[in-house]
């Protein structure tokens, strides 16, 4: 039986996330870690983009 | 070189070195909001002695910011506090950061990234008024 690595825990976590973004989920994020590798560096900008999209939609949406 | 005063805030270092450059240095792990970027653009004012002075902000230990925080840091009200900023990061996670407020938060002042302290702080002296 393959063990599965934290690595692999991430990337699912990544997609996961990145699959609830599709479906118009702007409230996701995920926590960063203590690694600040490229993982972080992905998870990071996931999370501030969904930051500022969720800002730029709340905005469309009072002007309209 | 000598530290003159340095201040603590809930995540970040603050003090003013002789060479007239404020550092601001991230507290490992720190994870910034909108109070406590109020907290620390304030307490850069204080440390300054009331002259507008080069800022570097050492951030290779952030682990977060939120977009307020990053708004505000950016925004004309905090730009009567410095001449100049100069980020220094390392990380692939640091270098997000540095890339996103560059491209979606537009800072006032003049402002670069670095992964060299010796090069920020080369930069950020032609801002010593």
């Amino acid at each position: 039986m393959i063990k599965r690595s934290d690595k692999d825990t991430r990337i699912e976590n990544i997609f996961d996330m990145i699959y609830k973004i599709a479906e118009g989920d702007l409230d996701v994020s995920l926590p960063v870690s203590d690694d600040r590798d490229e993982y972080d560096a992905i998870i990071i900008a996931l999370n501030m983009m969904t930051e500022e999209l969720k800002a730029k939609m709340e905005k469309r949406h009072d002007n309209n | 070189m000598t530290a003159i005063d340095k201040f603590l805030t809930s995540t970040v270092n603050i003090w003013l070195e002789e060479n007239g450059i404020i550092y601001m240095v991230d507290l490992p792990g720190a994870e910034e909001t909108l109070n406590n970027a109020i907290e620390n653009v304030a307490t850069v004012w204080k440390a300054s002695d009331g002259i507008k002075r080069p800022v570097l902000i050492d951030i290779r230990q952030l682990k977060s910011i939120t977009k307020e925080a990053r708004e505000y840091y950016a925004s004309k009200e905090t730009a009567q506090y410095g001449t100049a900023v100069a980020l220094l990061l390392s990380s692939p996670a640091t270098k997000v950061i540095g890339n996103f407020f560059i491209k979606f938060n537009k800072p006032t002042l003049p402002f670069k990234i670095f992964t060299s302290e010796n090069e920020a702080v080369d930069w950020l002296k032609g801002f010593i008024e």
